[in-house]
């Protein structure tokens, strides 16, 4: 039951597989979605497809860039803060961002 | 000339483009895709440039509609000069198009735009410094306040002359060897008028658009293609790197390096303003009821306000019919002139859209204003993923509201805003469904129905109806996304947050006018074309000579015996005639409709004594006072008109029974019982097409009053809810569910279908729609009628079995989860 609930709600939990990350990567890293309100990091790592990638490059994420998280409520996009940029992103794609705080 | 603005998302490209042309525009859709072109003209040093607007892009790369096209004008439309619009407050990013751009070899000035929110937030900007170091000239503005034009047209005119300028060339590091390879071998191609330097560039980034053009060059093209892959994948191997990331990389890297010394900026400070407005407006609890109340607001203004403002503009509309009436043939005894019937039908149908105009305004308004404010993209965020469940978009949330979620939207500009979905398979799956939701023009059968069928069960029923169709909406979209859309593009939900911004008043308005001027546009001449296609359909072939011939002698027959009372009278002598009693019935006719909503006593007097002026005797005849004889004729005319009024009724049914429209609507019979539809029904909807408000009054033509009681106002007969009633005897609630579920399924008005046509950007998807759209309300109608009186369910009982079903469709659909999309 619980199972279905959290289907319907989105998230994926806990249970998230994490891809391969480089050994070094491994001892830092976090995934972007799981970062709390208020939270800093700085991306390491980008492990969403081609047009993501290319999308949130474009908008300014690529790895090493610094970002805030403005919102995060747990299902649904997130809500991020790079410089001057707002930026929403889908949990998704958050969920392949690779970062260290 | 041609110019062309370029520009990111929110750099404030439409404030240049109006400062530029004066907002002399004409908005269009690009070629066979749904992104909306700017145009607008003005004079540059005596020369005359048309400026195109192009679509805002973060990039340049072939992933969305939107670049491709950008990057097709740059391209192939050769542009004079390309004025590159760039936020100086976010200077970093923004420069990251303008690398893009410069690559591309077109002639740049950049305008930097947005000076005074940069000095706001206490950056200092060295503009001539950035010239220098970018190798084009920089115009500083402030757009909103309209300084900095001189500037900018001074650089503008340079750019277009001999070109001084030698832009940056961005420094690839260990990517160059590379490129220089690729450049000397796109130089062998012949004919190929593309910078080579940037072809090179696409090549090693993989680029399809660019690789798909030089593989056009047979073997030389598909040598250098695998040249490309090579050089990348050594590249890959040598610097575990690949060419793409690279190139970003570098991108950045030298954005950052010029940023930093031509901005002097304090260190990035907290959160903003905006950051902890959103705090609250984007909260995972509170957004919700803002929102809630947001929309709220939109109806209320809208709907009911706007519904208010109709009261005042109805007449100016009226106006116009009875202006057309007066100049128009009179009316015939029997029937009406042709050329009559249609221009005043042709009036009926356009007024029936124009008087929605005052609630389309202040939507649209509403709309502008809360698109400047820059609550659109929040709106977006906090539906986002549910909507995704279904297979929509958080931005499919505003043209579902416009279609009308709950009640009374219109689908329209509901299609229309569709254009903002950024996500092809979600933007199509939209479209598909904004049709269902319940316009305004839908309302009236619902209320006639439900009235007469679900009277004791009002409120239930129209909760029923104005919720069940987002649901069956939601479904229906997952549905389509799991089947006819799979293969459709679709984008990662990564969207700019712009900053709140204070709406200007004029900028709201102007937007608000310029859409409702569109809408006017597009409804008028395409429903002007459609009603005159259904009025030939509803009118031909006409009565058959026998019944003409049998009218005709029933009309005698009252004229003659209306006559022959008159005649023992002295007024008889201004009746002789049946053009006289013609005459009669129009001096009526325009006497009824100058006193109407006359309450002044004073006022009606002048009214009374104009026409007692025109003609005495008519006057007497209407208004007999205590005079005997007149009394006499009067009692006598009102006979006649009773006798009139049953053959036009008669007539125009009998045509309507004989129609193409009515032949078509019996031949569906057979089949439509199914659903519980009768022939009459059958017209009603088919008559629909054109606009639903015909429904209700195609409905009130057919089911005709029988005599009438009411001397005063015969035109005005028994209420449409009692005659239905009584002449549809066997009708019952199950049926009228069927029609009002089917009635919401039901295919768009022409009027919506062109929208869908022109969104949608193809026939193709249009003719889908309706198929797809008429199969699914006759399958529901069906299972409702069909499978209602075979359980022997009641009205009130399918009605709550339906909806306990569409409930568990959107939880089930909701739960299944499409095969991992690419992201």
């Amino acid at each position: 039951m619980t199972r279905w609930i959290r289907r319907w709600r989105g998230g994926r939990g806990p249970q998230e597989r994490m891809e391969a990350p480089s050994a070094e990567g491994l001892r830092a890293a976090s995934r972007l979605s799981n970062l709390d309100v208020g939270q800093e990091a700085e991306v390491f790592g980008i492990d969403a497809g081609r047009k993501a990638r290319c999308r949130l490059a474009s908008l300014g994420l690529i790895p090493g860039s610094r970002l805030r998280v403005v919102a995060n409520c747990r299902y649904g996009p997130m809500l991020l803060s790079l410089g001057e940029t707002r930026l929403m992103v889908e949990r998704g794609v958050a969920a392949k961002v690779l970062v260290r705080q | 000339m041609l110019m062309a603005l370029a520009g990111q998302p929110n750099a404030g490209k439409s404030t240049v483009f109006n400062m530029l042309t004066g907002a002399r525009q004409h908005v269009a859709n690009y070629p066979g895709v749904t992104v909306e072109k700017k145009v607008g003209h003005f004079k540059l040093n005596g020369h005359s440039v048309e400026l195109v607007d192009l679509p805002g892009t973060y990039s340049l790369t072939s992933y969305s509609m939107e670049e491709r096209v950008a990057r097709d004008v740059l391209l192939n439309g050769s542009p004079a000069v390309v004025i590159n619009v760039a936020d100086a407050s976010n200077l970093k990013r923004h420069l990251h198009l303008t690398f893009q751009l410069m690559e591309m070899g077109v002639p740049l000035v950049i305008a930097l735009n947005m000076m005074d929110v940069a000095e706001e937030r206490n950056q200092r900007i060295d503009h001539e410094l950035l010239a220098r170091k970018l190798g084009v000239a920089v115009a500083p503005l402030v757009g909103r306040k309209n300084t900095g034009k001189t500037g900018l047209l001074a650089a503008m005119i340079q750019a277009a002359g001999e070109s001084l300028n030698a832009p940056l060339r961005l420094d690839y590091g260990p990517l160059e060897q590379s490129i220089f390879v690729l450049e000397k071998a796109l130089g062998d191609i012949p004919d190929l008028n593309l910078p080579h330097r940037w072809l090179a560039l696409k090549l090693l980034e993989a680029d399809e658009n660019v690789k798909d053009k030089i593989s056009e060059f047979g073997d030389p093209g598909k040598e250098i293609l695998a040249l490309a892959q090579e050089l990348s994948a050594s590249f890959q191997k040598a610097t575990e790197e690949t060419a793409d990331r690279w190139i970003e990389k570098r991108r950045y890297e030298t954005a950052e390096a010029i940023a930093k010394e031509c901005v002097h900026a304090p260190d990035e400070g907290g959160p903003t303003f905006s950051d902890k407005v959103d705090r609250i407006i984007c909260h995972r609890i509170l957004g919700y009821p803002i929102l809630f109340g947001v929309l709220y607001l939109m109806y209320y203004l809208s709907i009911e306000l706007g519904y208010e403002l109709t009261n005042y503009t109805w007449p100016a509309l009226a106006w116009v019919r009875e202006t057309a009436a007066s100049a128009l043939p009179a009316e015939g005894f029997v029937s009406d002139p042709m050329l009559r019937s249609l221009i005043l039908w042709l009036v009926d149908s356009i007024n029936a859209l124009l008087n929605y105009i005052p609630i389309f305004l202040i939507l649209f308004v509403y709309i502008a204003f809360l698109e400047d404010l820059g609550y659109m993209p929040r709106m977006a965020f906090l539906l986002d993923a549910f909507f995704r469940r279904y297979g929509l978009h958080g931005q499919s949330t505003l043209p579902l509201v416009l279609g009308g979620v709950y009640v009374g939207g219109c689908a329209v500009p509901g299609v229309m805003a569709c254009r903002a979905v950024p996500d092809e398979r979600a933007r199509l799956a939209t479209i598909l469904v904004v049709p269902m939701m319940n316009c305004l023009a839908k309302v009236p059968l619902y209320i006639l129905l439900i009235g007469v069928y679900f009277a004791a069960y009002k409120g239930q029923a129209m909760f029923f109806i104005a919720t069940i169709t987002i649901l069956m909406a939601l479904t229906t979209a997952k549905l389509l996304n799991l089947s006819v859309l799979r293969d459709k593009e679709t984008a990662p939900f990564i969207m700019e947050m712009p900053p709140y911004h204070s709406p200007t008043v004029s900028g709201v308005l102007r937007r608000g006018v310029e859409r409702v001027w569109i809408y006017v546009k597009k409804i008028t001449t395409v429903v002007a074309a459609v009603s005159v296609i259904l009025f030939v359909l509803m009118q031909f072939p006409g009565l058959s000579s026998e019944q003409k011939a049998n009218m005709d002698a029933r009309a005698q027959k009252a004229q003659t015996a209306f006559m022959r009372a008159a005649q023992k009278t002295p007024l008889g002598e201004a009746v002789n005639s049946p053009e006289k009693i013609d005459q009669l019935f129009d001096f009526e006719s325009r006497y009824k409709s100058a006193r109407m909503g006359v309450t002044d006593q004073s006022k009606a007097d002048g009214i009374d004594a104009d026409f007692q002026e025109e003609n005495a005797n008519f006057f007497a005849i209407l208004k007999p006072g205590k005079d005997k004889q007149a009394k006499t004729v009067s009692r006598a005319f009102k006979k006649l008109r009773r006798a009139r009024l049953t053959l036009r009724l008669e007539a125009k049914n009998e045509i309507i029974n004989r129609s193409i429209l009515g032949g078509l609507g019996k031949w569906l019979e057979p089949v439509t019982q199914y659903a519980g539809f009768t022939w009459r029904v059958n017209v009603a909807l088919l008559s629909a097409l054109a606009a639903k408000e015909n429904t209700v009054a195609t409905l009130g033509a057919l089911y005709q009053p029988v005599d009438s009681g009411d001397e005063d106002s015969p035109k005005q007969d028994s209420a449409l809810e009692s005659r239905m009633a009584r002449q549809e005897a066997g009708f019952t609630p199950l049926h009228a569910l069927a029609l009002m579920l089917f009635m919401a399924l039901y295919p768009p008005c022409m009027a919506a279908t062109m929208v869908v046509k022109v969104q949608a950007g193809s026939w193709k998807w249009m003719l889908f729609s309706l198929v797809y759209m008429t199969a699914l309300g006759s399958v529901v109608a069906f299972l409702i009628f069909s499978g209602g009186s075979l359980l022997g369910l009641t009205g009130l009982e399918a009605m709550a079995w339906f909806y306990a079903a569409a409930v568990a469709a959107v939880i089930v659909t909701g739960l299944i989860r499409p095969k991992h999309a690419e992201t």
